[in-house]
């Protein structure tokens, strides 16, 4: 099978080209327009996706893009824009689920919004022809105990390297790989056998 | 390699390429845990793919986003302009209540010195 590699291209967004990222650099308020249009969908979704709720979503898109603006200056063409973006994104949804989870330490509802919101048409297709339910997906990922489901986000959908992730959660890398681990076997049981935990 | 060996070590195995000769060795032979790679696959294809279904932002944030370099370079985001001269907006509204205090007294003076 092909294997997902680290940071792969964006799949839905559309390239964002070296010269926008420049004229951005540059201040082109035009630029900055194109580049926030091709994307700001994936952003959004990528902090939904980590944070389950719309509102919390679309203001950890906004602070993202306000870190992107400021620190564009610090992105050197090495890495795909995209990647960056992602990185500093989800570095922002993080930041918002700890103030969250400060905020609201004594409440222990789970964000299920995350069902409600994701898309749930089609289905993926797998290797072998397998297919799993885009919904089914969705659903399992939300059931999933919020650090795992962050592990697996960052880390399977999105690509993060491990040594990232642990960076970006204020943990080790053995706790990483461990929530990681733990999250796809509570997924791989609650997709191929039924189970909840 | 036993069976749960081997399945402990098929996640990492499938999706991050973590080679082990002893989990290669066993799956060419046992049917049960082949099976299981089949499912890892499945699930690491899905979950990649679901990079790509993307959800529709609220449609004001695309505008607010735009708007950053806007706000940024020339103030006019309100209400970090206002934090950011927050002694200024002070002092002018010190100045203000003293001039209208400042009315006040001359008005009643006025009013005083008529009666
Ligand atoms: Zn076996």
């Amino acid at each position: 099978m092909r294997r997902p590699s680290d940071h792969r291209d964006g799949a839905s967004s559309e390239r964002v080209s070296a010269e926008i990222v420049e004229r951005c650099k540059n201040g082109d308020e035009r630029a900055w327009a194109e580049l926030v249009k091709a994307t700001h969908r994936d952003v959004y979704t990528l902090c939904l996706r980590i944070l389950g709720d719309p509102q919390d979503a679309a203001e950890a898109t906004q602070d993202a893009y306000l870190k992107a603006w400021r620190g564009l200056h610090g992105f050197r063409g090495d890495a795909m824009f995209q990647t960056w973006l992602y990185r500093v994104a989800s570095n922002s949804a993080l930041s918002k689920h700890r103030s969250r989870r400060r905020r609201q330490s004594h409440e222990s509802g789970s964000q299920d919004d995350v069902l409600t919101e994701l898309p749930s048409s089609g289905s993926v297709e797998a290797t072998a022809g397998a297919r799993i339910e885009v919904q089914a997906l969705q659903a399992a990922l939300a059931r999933l105990p919020e650090q795992y489901r962050t592990a697996v986000t960052l880390r399977d959908v999105y690509g993060m390297s491990i040594e990232e992730m642990a960076q970006q959660l204020g943990i080790s890398e053995t706790a990483a790989k461990v929530r990681v681990h733990r999250g796809r076997k509570r997924l791989r049981g609650m997709l191929f056998e039924g189970e909840e935990r | 390699m036993r069976c749960e060996e081997v399945r402990e070590a098929l996640p990492s195995y499938t999706r991050d390429g973590d080679t082990g000769l002893g989990v290669r060795r066993h799956l060419s032979s046992c049917a049960g845990c082949a099976d299981e790679l089949v499912h890892y696959q499945t699930l690491f294809s899905s979950l990649e793919q679901l990079r790509s279904e993307t959800v529709t932002p609220p449609p004001e944030l695309f505008h607010q986003l735009a708007s950053i370099p806007y706000r940024t370079s020339r103030g006019q985001d309100v209400r970090s302009h206002v934090v950011r001269h927050r002694n200024r907006y002070a002092a002018g509204l010190a100045v203000a209540a003293v001039g209208a205090g400042a009315a006040v007294w001359k008005t009643r003076r006025g009013r005083v010195a008529t009666a």
